[in-house]
């Protein structure tokens, strides 16, 4: 078996499930239902639900601050690795960036499943040291005045970035913003709008 | 334990991938990366083994394969080990397997079935309710918000998680979380022991140096027991 080997993973991934199924510790069918649960019903676009109301609802956002674990719930999000947040928001002062530097935490049924760069070492090592130039890779260039506030998920809790809101969006309806939001700015690695 | 997996500032691991910054890249690449997911997912619903069995796993992989394996390699060594060594399925029973069946052919995203069994729906149901990690404290918290405390000298060889990059830091209580399962005992008794949960903030000098590159601060989630009160 060649760890390596993206052939060989795969052909064991199929002979583990087999054998998992024969000794009732899984199901076919089954797994192609929570693969679809996740691919279908999971992803960026709850979050953006989230940040968006938050954008247009004052006393949302005051709550999503406080206990975003109670705001998150309201909105139906919470599930598996999603049991217990916090909501860290940016202003025009201080940007925050979240990582798993001992794997890949992340808030799955708020966000889906975490994007290739944030489960493999490189990011995990390098943004709690060097984090704007990390965020100048993903074409992040802030201001010196920007505070950098860096966030290691390395307990249960999970953590959601609210980005800014882009200038000239008054008057938009949470359905003309979330198209904006996207899943690397509520992770920090983006920013919405205008230079983003 | 300061395994392949404890990576927070450590250097030469490389760029990160200009692939991973393809716009539209799926998050699942290939067929087999949802399917590990979702058998690992009902490997601890059944009560094979819990999620802090699952990461300890993977921090017992060869340096060199954790570092430069696929992301569901990780997951495959770890539920493949632990369901060796409680015996479920044995190694050779996979390399069996393997062999008789060939060269898989799977489904690309898979439809959600049109009815689900009872198994299958209480999987659904757990992804959406989740498993709360939280329990009674048996004790209040011993560091009031604002407490300044030192991160102990502390090296287990045993599953914890202790960034080794916050080893000996000294940071600020930046909120008490409560109780939480403390991973060492659920990972190595499968007991539920709850641990007073912190979030600290350390600053980049004190973690970095004074010829630190950046200015900024860093927060973690640190257990009590790994820390101790600053002088």
């Amino acid at each position: 078996m060649d760890w390596l080997s993206l052939t060989d993973v795969e052909a064991r991934v199929n002979a583990l499930e087999s054998l998992m199924v024969e000794k009732g510790l899984a199901e076919h069918e089954a797994v192609d239902a929570v693969v679809a649960s996740f691919e279908n019903d999971m992803g960026p676009v709850n979050g953006a639900k989230v940040v968006a109301r938050a954008w247009t609802d004052p006393e949302y956002k005051e709550w999503l601050l406080r206990d975003a674990t109670a705001a998150i719930a309201d909105m139906g999000f919470t599930g598996l690795q999603t049991e217990h947040m916090v909501a860290v928001e940016n202003t025009a002062d201080r940007h925050n960036v979240v990582v798993c530097t001992l794997c890949s935490c992340y808030p799955w049924t708020l966000l889906g499943i975490p994007p290739a760069w944030f489960k493999y070492p490189q990011y995990r090592a390098r943004v709690v040291k060097e984090p704007r130039s990390v965020l100048a890779e993903f074409g992040v260039e802030l201001p010196d005045d920007v505070k950098i506030d860096v966030w290691d998920s390395s307990a249960e809790i999970r953590y959601l970035v609210i980005p800014r809101r882009p200038e000239g969006t008054d008057g938009m309806t949470v359905d003309e913003l979330m198209p904006l939001i996207s899943r690397d700015s509520m992770v920090g690695t983006a920013l919405v709008g205008a230079g983003a | 334990m300061h395994g392949p997996h404890d990576v927070g500032g450590r250097d030469g691991l490389g760029p990160i991938a200009t692939e991973f910054l393809e716009p539209g890249i799926p998050d699942w690449r290939y067929p087999f990366e949802g399917r590990m997911h979702a058998v690992t997912a009902m490997a601890i619903a059944k009560g094979a083994f819990n999620l802090d069995e699952q990461r300890h796993g993977i921090e017992l992989m060869r340096w060199s394969d954790y570092t430069d394996s696929t992301y569901y390699a990780h997951w495959l060594f770890s539920v493949e080990k632990l369901l060796n060594d409680k015996g479920y399925i044995t190694h050779d029973e996979i390399d069996s397997r393997m062999a008789e069946l060939g060269t898989p052919s799977m489904t690309p995203h898979p439809e959600k079935p049109a009815t689900l069994s009872p198994f299958a729906a209480k999987m659904v149901d757990v992804l959406w309710k989740g498993t709360p990690h939280d329990l009674p404290a048996d004790a209040p918290p011993a560091y009031d918000v604002g407490a300044t405390v030192r991160v102990r000298n502390l090296h287990d060889t045993t599953h914890n998680r202790l960034p080794g990059y916050l080893n000996r830091a000294t940071g600020v209580i930046a909120k008490q979380y409560g109780a939480f399962h403390d991973p060492a005992a659920s990972a190595h008794q499968q007991a539920d022991v709850p641990h007073q949960l912190y979030m600290v903030r350390f600053t980049s000098t004190e973690l970095w140096g004074d010829a630190a590159a950046e200015e900024f601060d860093l927060y973690a989630d640190l257990f009590e027991d790994y820390l101790e009160p600053a002088n």
